[in-house]
């Protein structure tokens, strides 16, 4: 009995001290594990704004360069996002829930947007979160749409899981680069042709613009997931959008 | 001393290699090795756990109560694992990204467990953290050749640096350096891994056969 007690005792004691040690650990990194986490968000929002360091041409950059990769120092980012990004929370109205069906918005009452400005203070676009499902696990990205809601402006990958090297391509420029100038109108419609993967691509959408971008050879599931994602959560944001047009008009019309 | 000192380095180097010969550790060799930094990363994560996690247990081999050892030592094993976890995610936020959930996994490898079990459970602390930290480089080291040719032939590159490529293109071949995908795939890490075990043994059966030790 005596025995089984300070079994009991020595294994209690012991894992005492590793979680102690181990709170302490977590305690004394946990603020700048935020701010990392804060960076690498904030580092792909501005990426799919097609906001980039100063000096940097992205047609210039390695076609295999993530968006880690950029050149950007903290204060830069942090300068840019306050300059030219303003979050707003779009109330979600029952005529606009009823063509939300089938997404996580439907259950909420409100959706945060961003609101992406150029330099002069016009607003030049509007930015949102995507999820999905990829080959081996979620997919997240932030997509950020022109003010006529007809054209993506740019899109980045903030979580991934896929195979490094085939499905985990998704994160490199030259893949994300056809999304940029992206037709997106027929994501208006519920019978609209959304956008679709093609084997082979000769021109980028900013050349020659479509509703087509370029797959993977090697990683169709990843890919698939990635239409699927864009497809579905782009045609909820879209009506979230429409919806609530004339808000967004009236709170910024004060800044155009 | 010296002389266990040696014998500890070259069974955990080549004689009893984690890899080669225990055949332990076998899926993060298969899942890591397709890009050379990050199997860099893991090898010294699993070098540090596994030298720590034996010295600790060494410290504590006569006072833990035998019935309850092996939770003790998944205790120590898993918090050094968290270690690694919480820096690499403040100190190397791209490469805690790219290990993604096999920084965690390093708590599952077997070679840690069977270290503990084997050596450090019953030797000294010196001999415990040697021991801990030649596992480690045992495992890095075949992990980091396989990496090397995996990444080589799968993208071209060496340490992200194209390399096949631009050599391809001076040798005339316009298209440049075509990869491998197989390479990047896990069936690529089965034959490689495959491929260097039997090179690996069939080195030591002909010292063997040839008496050199």
């Amino acid at each position: 009995m005596k025995k089984a007690f300070l079994t009991v005792l020595f294994m209690t004691l012991i894992t005492v001290v590793f979680i102690a040690s181990l709170a302490w650990v977590n305690e004394s990194s946990r603020s700048r594990i935020a701010q990392n986490d804060k960076i690498f968000r904030l580092q792909s929002v501005l990426y799919a704004c097609n906001l980039m360091p100063e000096g940097v041409d992205e047609t210039l950059l390695s076609p295999a360069m993530t968006t880690s990769d950029l050149p950007w120092n903290n204060e830069a980012i942090l300068h840019l996002t306050r300059q030219r990004i303003v979050s707003v929370t779009l109330p979600i109205t029952p005529v606009v829930r009823d063509k939300l069906k089938g997404s996580m918005l439907s259950l909420t009452d409100s959706a945060e947007v961003q609101v992406l400005f150029d330099e002069a203070g016009a607003v030049l676009g509007y930015g949102f979160p995507l999820r999905g499902k990829g080959l081996w696990g979620a997919l997240g990205a932030f997509a950020v749409v022109s003010a006529d809601l007809n054209t993506m402006i740019g899109l980045d990958f903030t979580e991934q899981s896929e195979t490094p090297g085939l499905g985990a391509r998704i994160t490199e420029s030259w893949f994300k680069y056809f999304f940029r100038g992206l037709k997106i109108d027929g994501l208006h419609r519920p019978d609209g042709e959304g956008v679709v993967m093609v084997n082979r691509k000769i021109q980028s959408n900013l050349e020659s613009p479509t509703n087509s971008v370029q797959a993977i050879t090697g990683a169709t599931q990843t890919c698939n997931g990635v239409v699927n994602m864009v497809n579905a959560d782009l045609r909820f944001y879209l009506a979230l959008l429409r919806g609530n047009m004339s808000i967004l008009n009236d709170q910024f019309k004060g800044v155009n | 001393m010296a002389t266990k000192a040696i014998d500890i380095v070259k069974d955990d180097l080549w004689k009893n290699n984690p890899v080669t010969v225990q055949i332990l550790g076998i899926c993060s060799t298969l899942a890591v090795t397709n890009i050379f930094m990050n199997t860099l990363i893991m090898g010294l994560g699993l070098t540090f756990v596994t030298a720590f996690s034996a010295l600790v247990i060494s410290l504590l081999r006569n006072i833990i109560p035998p019935r309850i050892r092996m939770m003790v030592q998944v205790l120590v094993i898993s918090s050094f694992v968290v270690i690694v976890d919480i820096s690499l995610k403040a100190y190397m936020p791209d490469i805690s990204k790219a290990l993604g959930p096999y920084v965690g996994l390093i708590i599952t490898n077997c070679i840690i467990m069977g270290r503990m079990e084997a050596f450090a459970a019953n030797n000294t602390p010196g001999p415990a953290f040697l021991d801990g930290i030649m596992s480690g480089i045992g495992y890095s080291w075949v992990l980091l050749v396989i990496a090397f040719i995996r990444e080589l032939l799968g993208f071209g590159t060496i340490l992200g640096m194209p390399v096949l490529d631009p050599l391809m293109r001076s040798l005339g071949a316009s298209e440049g350096w075509v990869q491998w995908a197989f390479m990047i795939m896990a069936p690529g890490g089965f034959f490689m891994l495959a491929s260097f075990i039997w090179i690996a043994n069939s080195i030591s059966a002909h010292k063997l056969a040839h008496g050199k030790h």
